[in-house]
């Protein structure tokens, strides 16, 4: 804690500072003020949203089909919600909570593709007008050779 | 972001602030309520600031006055009451445990929200009056932060005296 301005040069209680607080502080964990971390700011999401669809929390909770005192509850950010209720809040107000979609495991390899022709007199509009003819790139590598440039 | 702020007063046994006197009275009786409370309010100043969800609005008995209670856990009503000035800049209190069924029916609990209330009512005052003002980024009270003080003169007798300030 710091302390605010003086008045008339009034220093009482500038070095004041909470033996208590701190003593609360340093007994919590890091685990722990991630967990409510998380919990306080799903509740902000979820009320931000909530006030983005213009809805009160009465309005949320018919929407829900829940007793508003559990809304309040679920905004108070002191709930531990389960997964089947936050698939509901997410259809409800079009919100992403929960983030499951997988990274895919594939290394992702950007290459550019140089698709040269060895077949003498060919123009690049011909050469693309073959591609397409014979449906892609299932050509010959005695005809095209290609560069795979990591 | 927010800014937490108390109530500092000075009492027999030297200086201390609302919130402090609130964890000192419960901090046996309640230890793992009052770790909640204060990891909750790490997050409210740290993560999601002061928003109305996570607060009971309209604890005071003025319309206006802004003095409201930190939400409590389900399993154990620990009230904190606080004056939500904006989404950034809230000034905690002291409250206790809640076994009435209205605060009215409590004398602690009565005692700290009319303490909230008064204090509100300078604070409103002094922001209308220009005395003290929101800093441009919010997060801040800036002026005149003193809410009752005694005569200069009798500063060195200040243990008799009710003296009170808002501070970070």
């Amino acid at each position: 804690m710091t302390n605010k301005p003086q008045r008339n040069g009034d220093t009482w209680g500038d070095n004041y500072s909470s033996p208590l607080i701190k003593e609360f502080s340093d007994a919590i964990t890091q685990r722990e003020q991630d967990q409510t971390d998380y919990k306080m700011q799903l509740a902000a999401k979820i009320f931000k949203a909530m006030k983005s669809h213009g809805l009160t929390q009465n309005q949320f909770a018919e929407l829900m089909g829940k007793p508003i005192s559990l809304i309040s509850r679920w905004m108070s950010g002191t709930h531990n919600f389960t997964v089947d209720t936050l698939v509901d809040i997410q259809r409800v107000l079009s919100i992403s909570l929960l983030n499951v979609e997988t990274i895919n495991s594939y290394a992702q390899v950007n290459f550019k593709l140089n698709i040269l022709s060895t077949i003498p007199g060919w123009t690049p509009l011909e050469l693309e007008q073959y591609i397409n003819d014979i449906g892609g790139l299932a050509v010959s590598e005695k005809t095209i050779e290609y560069v795979i440039k990591g | 972001m927010a800014s937490l702020y108390s109530v500092m007063v000075e009492t027999p046994s030297g200086v201390t602030t609302k919130f402090d006197q609130f964890l000192e009275k419960y901090r046996d009786k309640y230890p793992a309520q009052l770790m909640d409370i204060v990891r909750r309010l790490i997050s409210l100043g740290n993560k999601t600031g002061c928003t109305e969800n996570f607060f009971k609005l309209d604890e005071g008995l003025d319309p206006d006055d802004l003095v409201c209670a930190l939400y409590d856990v389900p399993e154990f009503a620990m009230r904190l009451y606080c004056i939500r000035l904006s989404d950034q800049i809230v000034i905690l209190g002291d409250g206790g445990p809640k076994t009435t069924r209205t605060w009215q029916e409590d004398r602690n609990l009565e005692r700290e929200v009319h303490s909230m209330m008064d204090v509100s009512k300078i604070i409103r005052t002094k922001l209308k009056n220009g005395d003290l003002n929101m800093s441009a980024d919010g997060l801040h009270l800036e002026g005149d932060l003193w809410i009752t003080r005694p005569p200069i003169q009798q500063k060195t007798n200040k243990k008799n005296d009710d003296d009170k300030q808002a501070t970070a």
